[in-house]
């Protein structure tokens, strides 16, 4: 019988960095509106840290997305991937 | 009565007062630039080994009785006490409300391989001083005199305070 994965071994996706960039804001800033070191967010944007729920949902109210649009199980698409596929729609 | 309320909410003022204190030295350190230069990843390795080197230097003299040598030594560790706790930003020591959940994660983990470090330390000391016990008897060595059996029980203690900080430092990527 196949070992289930623990949650712990599962990496989590997200889009911290791209967000930032886009917002034009920096770690400290995004790290005092959570209330986290600004280290911790270069941990988070390289996908070495997984954030508890609650600050996930901190990083979410700042961006004003849900949380599924941030963080992920699976690898993200490029937003701009994502974009055009919506505007453009089903053919 | 009244006096009694005044007493208490002078010692919670007072409480206070030391708490936001202790929250403005962690805000401090946390984002202090000044000491950068210690903490590259290589740099703070070469911290923890040159801080071992001299906990084991410190023994040196029970051994050999090189006594000019304790006095350096124990100063160059006390420096040692102070230096890998610069590099690590006193993350290992500040409450856990003063530092984010990362930090208390990473440290939580720490904590738990010193612990494992400290115990072992222990075990090996009491397996040296059985051993030289069983063996003094059968004739083999001479036995350990207090000076050195006290010098062996300090050089333990002294690497397992330094030794949270040390392993924060040898692990953590970033700092």
């Amino acid at each position: 019988m196949a070992r289930t994965k623990l949650s712990d071994d599962l990496p989590v996706y997200n889009r911290l960095a791209v967000l930032r960039a886009d917002r034009g804001l920096s770690r400290q800033e995004v790290a005092d509106a959570v209330g986290v070191h600004y280290q911790t967010i270069g941990y988070l944007e390289r996908g070495e840290y997984r954030p508890s729920l609650v600050l996930a949902m901190q990083i979410a109210r700042l961006f004003e997305l849900p949380i599924e649009a941030i963080f992920s199980l699976d690898p993200l698409q490029p937003m701009s991937q994502q974009l055009y596929a919506s505007s453009v729609g089903p053919s | 009565m009244k006096h009694r309320q005044t007493e208490s909410s002078d010692q919670a003022s007072l409480r206070q007062a030391v708490i936001d204190e202790i929250a403005d030295k962690a805000e401090r350190e946390l984002n202090d630039t000044r000491y950068n230069w210690l903490r590259s990843l290589q740099r703070r390795r070469l911290l923890v080994i040159l801080s071992f080197c001299l906990v084991a230097v410190y023994a040196v003299p029970v051994f050999f009785e090189w006594v000019f040598v304790t006095l350096p030594a124990l100063l160059a560790y006390l420096g040692c006490l102070w230096l890998p706790r610069v590099a690590v930003r006193g993350i290992t020591e500040f409450p856990d409300e003063l530092v984010d959940e990362r930090m208390r994660q990473k440290r939580g983990h720490t904590y738990r391989l010193a612990f494992v470090g400290s115990i072992t330390f222990m075990s090996l000391y009491l397996c040296l001083y059985i051993g030289n016990q069983v063996m003094a008897k059968a004739g083999w060595v001479l036995p350990l005199t207090a000076d050195q059996l006290h010098g062996m029980a300090f050089v333990m203690i002294f690497a397992s305070i330094i030794l949270p900080s040390s392993i924060y430092a040898w692990t953590e990527p970033e700092l």
